[in-house]
């Protein structure tokens, strides 16, 4: 889900008893779907191994337990 | 034909059949039904079938139970909460992140009018010559990466 600033995404998730997920900056994900989704028009276009998923994720500066695939 | 040369045929298909049916999403706005995928000269029903339970079973596209494509990320079949508007027409994104992702994948501006689940504010995700807006706006993931084909529908 979309919040407008990262105090509202906390203040919702304490309000509903959530547990803590993972709260990204708008420009992380355009910058990180520019490499996760690029090519996806193309015949030639293959998905990415699990390793390779990672890496994309590493670029855009996302790590830790919650970013981790395997 | 041995075994092996008709599992790579039907894969060849399955992996044109993904890049032309993405290009009709782009183009129309709209994720084709199995029989406008099976609407070309030289194409069956089951050939149709066949390939798009491959890239299902490759976690390129989401089924429905009637077999028609639901998912083809980033882009959704059905409404959801965010719909993404171009220049040329509108489209509907699986989640938050898909909402980003349209605009970046056809590499035009867009923008998806949003509701602030916290605040109850009313704003805009836009994207213009790759810029995100607004800033200080985030999304909210609920589902580590790992179990994000558990449910596909929920992330």
């Amino acid at each position: 889900m979309a919040f407008r600033s990262e105090g509202d995404a906390k203040a919702w998730e304490r309000g509903r008893g959530e547990d803590p997920g993972a709260i990204v900056p708008v420009e992380v994900l355009g910058e990180l779907s520019r490499s996760w989704y690029g090519g996806r028009l193309e015949d030639q276009w293959r998905p990415y191994s699990a390793a390779a998923k990672q890496g994309l994720l590493r670029d855009a500066g996302l790590s830790g337990e919650f970013w981790e695939l395997r | 034909m041995t075994r092996r040369a008709v599992v790579a045929r039907t894969e060849g298909f399955a992996w044109r059949l993904r890049g032309h049916l993405y290009r009709r999403v782009g183009d129309s706005g709209a994720i084709p039904t199995r029989a406008g995928l099976a609407n070309q000269p030289g194409t069956t029903d089951t050939e149709v079938d066949d390939a798009l339970r491959f890239l299902a079973d490759s976690h390129v596209l989401v089924l429905d139970q009637q077999g028609e494509v639901l998912m083809a990320h980033p882009f959704s079949a059905v409404p959801t909460r965010y719909r993404v508007e171009t220049a040329a027409r509108t489209y509907w994104a699986n989640c938050a992140w898909d909402a980003i992702a349209i605009p970046i994948l056809l590499d035009t501006d867009g923008r998806t009018p949003t509701t602030c689940p916290g605040s109850g504010e009313r704003f805009e995700l836009t994207v213009t010559g790759g810029h995100l807006r607004p800033a200080g706006a985030v999304v909210r993931l609920a589902v580590p990466v790992r179990h994000f084909w558990d449910d596909i529908g929920f992330t």
